[in-house]
This record gives C-alpha cells, structure tokens and sequence, in this order.
C-alpha cells in the first residue's frame, strides 16, 4: 500500500505547489488591489454569448468557419505524426506523397484563403 | 494491467455503434442526430482498431486514422448544410425541414 | 508502375485542384472558363482511361482492368453530360458559381477510384468523396429552401449508410482477417463454413450499397432529394454515382464474395423485385415530373439488380449493358426537364409539358422516344437492356424474378404513356422558354443515342462482355 502511494508523492507536491501559487496570487490582490467592480466586468466570458441565456440563437458562422478549419488542419498534423516516425524508412517516395498530400491541402487553404474564410471582421 | 480481448473490443465496438445507430433513428435535433452519426462512425474504428489487433495487421490502425479523417470531412460538411438550413428556418428541429413529401 | 494505373484519377485529380486554384484567383466571374476546362479535363480523361494499361497496383489497392474501364467510361461520360446542362440552367437560376464544375469533378474522380477499387479501403474512400462532394451539389441552390432541404436529408441518410457500410467492412476485416478482395476471396473459398460475423458484415455492405443505388427498401431519401436538388444535379445524382455505386456492387459481390453467393442470392433477388414494384406503383400518382423520375429510377434498379441476381457472366453482362443504357436515357430525360422554362422560371409539373408536341416537336419527340425506351418498347434502348436482363435471369432459373419484371413493366407503362399523352394529345397551354444550345443538344444528342442503339449494341456488348469476364475470372 504504501509503494504505491509513494509513487504518487510527486503528484502530491504539485498538488500543494498549484494550491499554494494560486491562493497566493487570489489572496495578493485581494489585499493589495483596489476593488473597482461593475457589471461588464463581473459578466461571464461566453464568446460573447450570455451565459445562462436561451440557447436557441442566431449562431454566428464564423465559429463554424474556425472550428472547420482546425478540425482539417489538426488531422492533417495527424497524418503527419506517422510519416514523421517512419520517414528513414520510406524515403524519398515518402516525403514526395506527403508533399502531394500537404499540396492539396494548401490549394484548401488558398481557397479558403481568397473566399475571406480567414477574416475575423 | 493486460491486454484487452479483441473480441471484447469488438462486443464494445457494436454496442457504441448500436447505441449512435438509434440515437440518428431517433433524435429529432440535427447536432445531436450529427453526433450520433460521429459516434456510429468513431464505434467502427474501434471495430478496425480491434480487427487488427486480432490479426496481428497494421491495416486496421491505418483504416482508423482514413475514417477518423473522413469523420470530420463529413462533420465539416454536415455542419455546413445545418447552419445554411439554419439561415432560411432558424430552428434545429428536423421533423421540420421536411417540407418535401409525397 | 503504380502511377500509369492510376494517371485518369491523378489527372483528374490536379486539373481538379488547379481549376479550383484558377478560379478563385479570377477577378470577373470564372464559371464559364471553368466549366470548360472541366469538360476538357473530362475529355482528356476519357482518353486517358481508354490508354490505361491493366494491372494491380499501390499494393493491391487499385486496379485496372476492363470492368473498371467500362464503369470509368459510363461515370465520365454521365458527368460531363450534367455538366453541359448545368452550365446555361445555373446562368439563368442565378446560382452560376465555379465550384459546381470542380465540385462536379471531384465527385467523378470518387466513382472512378470506386471503379477501380481492389481493397474495401478503397471503396470507402471513393465512396465517401463521391457522396460528399454530392451532398453540397445537392444544396447547391442556396436560397431555394428545397434545395437546402434536399442536401440536409441526402447527407443525413447518406452519411448513415456510409457509417453501415464502414462497420460492415469493419466486421468482414475482423472475420477475415483482410481487406483485399483477392485475400477474401481465397479466404472464403478455402473455409467450408462461413463465420456469421462475416455474414453479417456482408449484410451490412449490401445494404450501405443498396442505399446508395436507392433500392428499396433504402430509397426513402430518393424522391425528396431528386426533387429538391437542381436538375443538373439530379441528373448527375441519378447516373454517374448510382452506377459507379452498382459497380461496386458488382465487384463486391462477384469478387470476393461470389462464393457465398447462395447466402446473398435470396437477398438481391428481393430488393430487385421490391424495387421494380415499388417503383412502379408509387410513380403513378405523381404529378411532379422530377418526382416521377425519382421513382422510375428506383425502378430501373431493380431491373438491373436482376442481372446480379443471376449471378452469371450473361447476368453481369447484362447489367452492365442496362447501366449504359440507363444513363443516356437518363441524361436526356433529364435535359429535357432542364429545359422546361416559362417565363423565366422552371416548371417541373407533368401537366406543364400539355401540348409540347405542337410548340416545340424536336424537344417532344426526344422525349417520347426516352419514355418509349424506358418502358422498354423495340428497338430503342430500353428494350435491349431489359431483354438482357430477363433472358439472364431465366437462364439462371429465376423465373419469378422475370414476372416480376414483366408485370412492373406494364404497370411503369402507364405512367411513360401518360405523359406521351399529355405531350401530345393535351391542349398546349403556353410555350417553354427557348432552350439553350447546349441543352438542346444534350436531348437531340441522347435521343439519338437510344433511339439509334441497335447501331451501337454490338461495340457496347462487347465491351459489357469483357467487363463482366473480369468479374468472373
């Protein structure tokens, strides 16, 4: 029982330290700041939507346009996790089909590029 | 802790994709019935997943990395189609794109 | 060498992304320019099929071999048909933008890798890129609410049977042990008894196919879709994919799975009697004729799922020249529907073409003689490729099937003649609009096709014979 607690004792040491550091920090500027409170500053942070509103509203496309575009790049990142590790073995072939893959996906990004899909305002 | 029995695997596998095949079936709001679709689609990885764990072959880990890929082409297009319908009826409710019968 | 294999897809494939590069680079608008360039590319294509060497290729994913060049032949040819329709109708409904020749393409270069599939990845794959450039085509026509309609509901159902065909393909790779449909073949044919898991991924292709080829009892997407989408698309919707669909039917089924043909005989030999009946008999109450088309295509399935059915050389070749068939009468029905303006606006009723006979006869008699062939009157086409699949069917002793098909035939007639009849015998109400050139040389172009095809019955059969012997080797 207690090997195995001890392998938690690094666990525990961080536990205190991320304890300690944010009271630290909470308990700080309680005592030293000043205290200046109005509602827009105590209103919770919702991508600009009401917290504890209804949630049937106008969704803004543009949240779809950038979870889209994450969603494709990250899995194109996850292809390049394998052919990262196994690219001593596949060689030149290799790198050229990853460059043919990445190329395909960069006409993507030129579209979406050109189109204003990256354009906040 | 050992290895898990790719047959249970393949059990759990059928149990997720029963329980997403039903969710499309019966859910009425479109993200949820989107969601179900991913978790049919994410139940059959598994499946692949544990195939190849059974036959000692890479082709199921990289027909798990191809749908997983093809899950969000999917989703992406999925989202797209919701949010144009979303524009002309603001509502998720399917029952009520159903303007076309007969 | 992998890539001589695949050169069509690889083509197809860069002029593809190039258009799309090319396009939205442009300042004016670039739809026309694409819309060409994409039909070249579709020509260049063509040719590049035709030059395909045979082989097996990318380690036995890909192959080439007459069936996939016949299919290849069929996809190229029933896409740049929708294209040509698609480039005045989209001018003239405001919704001329240049993705739909690139997405239009993409979704060709998905049935030609479906074509050439040899490994259920494969399959997948190109069926996936296949549907989901479709599911956009579909709500291609933004501020038309059927049209977005049509694409929510045909990406719903569509992903669903594409999640049912993935974990049939995941069962039959945890049973078999492969992919590959020479490794399931051998691994078929080499045990007595077939595990029941394996069945049932089986099962489960069948049915994510038999979705995509809308028969039924999976067409319930069908005749909403077809009648939400515009007409371009439908006409691709109802060619192309459908038959690159069947064609992985066929290989499927042939292939690898030919030796457990008893257990899924039974199976298509249902689903083509329901659909050649249910085709039939909810078409007649229908007033719109996009509607009507969509039933009539449930049908036309079922009469070629009895060439599969049988099982044979002579069945499969059979389907194939039915495949053919089918897309040309198809693309000319549908050309003639595109051009069904008046005033400026489509019109997609029945009554609407009253007295077509006498305002526009060339327009008319195309479509009669694309009715007259879908009932299957001689020597149009229609009647070649039914006779086909019938006289296979009885060979292989399936005499019910035949009835079926025969009794599903008068019925179909009935609606065909009626609107022979309102085109010719019902008094004209007003003109359509004048038809672009190019539409009218869509409906001129495939009604010499299918009436003219007794000309053309000898080089297609061959080529279906080829096709169908690879399936068997």
């Amino acid at each position: 029982m207690h090997v195995v607690l001890a392998d938690y004792f690094p666990v525990l040491v961080f536990v205190v330290i991320a304890f300690g550091i944010a009271g630290a920090m909470l308990g700080g500027s309680l005592l030293a700041g000043q205290q200046k409170p109005y509602a827009e500053k105590l209103s919770a942070y919702e991508c600009g939507f009401d917290a504890f509103d209804d949630a049937r509203r106008r969704f803004d496309v543009r949240f779809y346009l950038v979870s889209i575009l994450f969603i494709i790049f990250d899995l194109e990142v996850a292809f390049l996790f394998p052919w990262a590790v196994a690219l001593g073995r596949i060689g030149l072939f290799g790198f050229l089909s990853m460059l043919a893959f990445l190329g395909v996906l960069t006409v993507g990004f030129i579209y979406e590029w050109r189109k204003g899909a990256l354009d906040w305002e | 802790m050992g290895a898990v029995a790719p047959a249970n695997a393949i059990l759990l596998a059928a149990i997720l994709f029963g329980l997403g095949l039903a969710g499309v079936l019966i859910r009425r709001n479109l993200i949820f019935m989107l969601m179900s679709i991913e978790v049919m689609l994410n139940a059959t990885g598994l499946a692949f997943v544990a195939g190849g764990a059974r036959w000692g072959q890479a082709d199921g880990q990289v027909m798990f990395l191809l749908v997983l890929t093809l899950a969000a082409a999917e989703i992406s297009v999925g989202l797209a189609l919701i949010l144009l319908l979303q524009t002309r009826r603001p509502t998720l409710d399917s029952d009520v794109g159903n303007r076309l019968k007969g | 060498m992998n890539w001589t294999l695949a050169l069509p897809e690889i083509v197809l494939s860069v002029s593809g992304l190039a258009i799309l590069v090319f396009g939205v680079l442009q300042r004016r608008d670039p739809t026309q320019v694409c819309s060409l360039l994409t039909l070249a590319a579709f020509v260049l294509t063509g040719v590049l099929v035709l030059l395909a060497p045979d082989g097996i290729g990318y380690n036995s994913v890909f192959v080439g071999d007459d069936f996939a060049r016949y299919m290849k032949i069929l996809s190229l040819a029933g896409a740049a048909l929708s294209l040509i329709l698609s480039m005045d109708y989209n001018r003239r409904e405001g919704i001329g933008r240049f993705e739909f020749p690139v997405l239009l393409l993409f979704s060709t270069v998905g049935t030609m890798v479906m074509a050439s599939s040899e490994n259920l990845m494969t399959l997948y794959i190109g069926l996936e890129l296949q549907s989901l450039a479709i599911y956009i085509l579909c709500a291609f026509d933004r501020d038309r609410l059927g049209s977005a309609e049509a694409g929510l509901k045909y990406f719903v159902l569509g992903s669903l049977a594409s999640g049912l065909l993935l974990y049939g393909v995941s069962l039959v790779f945890g049973f078999a042990g492969t992919m590959e449909y020479r490794g399931l073949q051998a691994a078929l044919s080499a045990s007595a008894e077939i595990p029941t898991g394996l069945v049932i991924g089986i099962v489960f292709i069948i049915v994510g196919l038999a979705f995509k080829v809308s028969a039924v009892p999976f067409h319930m997407w069908t005749p909403d879709v077809y009648q939400g989408a515009p007409p371009p698309v439908t006409s691709f919707m109802a060619g192309a994919p459908k038959i690159a669909a069947f064609a992985l039917l066929l290989r499927v089924m042939a292939g690898p799975f030919g030796t457990a043909s008893h257990q899924w005989q039974l199976l298509i030999e249902l689903i083509s009697m329901a659909s050649m009946l249910f085709g039939a008999l909810a078409a007649i109450p229908q007033t719109s004729i996009k509607r009507l088309m969509a039933y009539s295509s449930i049908g036309h399935m079922g009469y070629a799922l009895m060439g599969l059915a049988a099982a044979t050389p002579a069945g499969m070749r059979g389907t194939l020249i039915y495949l053919a068939v089918y897309l040309f009468m198809n693309a000319g029905t549908f050309a003639v529907i595109v051009a069904m303006r008046r005033r400026g606006r489509p019109v997609e009723r029945i009554a609407d073409l009253a007295g077509l006979g006498r305002t526009d006869p060339g327009l008319a008699l195309a479509m009669a003689i694309f009715m007259f062939s879908m009932i299957g009157v001689p020597p149009l086409s229609g009647f070649f490729g039914k006779l086909l699949v019938f006289s296979a069917a009885l060979q292989a002793g399936l005499p019910v099937l035949v009835v079926v098909g025969i009794v599903s035939s008068v019925i179909g007639a009935y609606y065909y003649l009626r609107v022979v009849k309102v085109m010719y015998f019902d008094v004209a109400t007003a003109a359509f609009d004048r038809p672009a050139a190019s539409v009218s040389l869509v409906s001129a172009g495939m009604g010499l096709v299918t009436g003219l095809f007794i000309l053309l019955l000898g080089p297609v059969s061959s080529a279906a014979q080829a096709a169908a012997a690879v399936l068997f080797r």
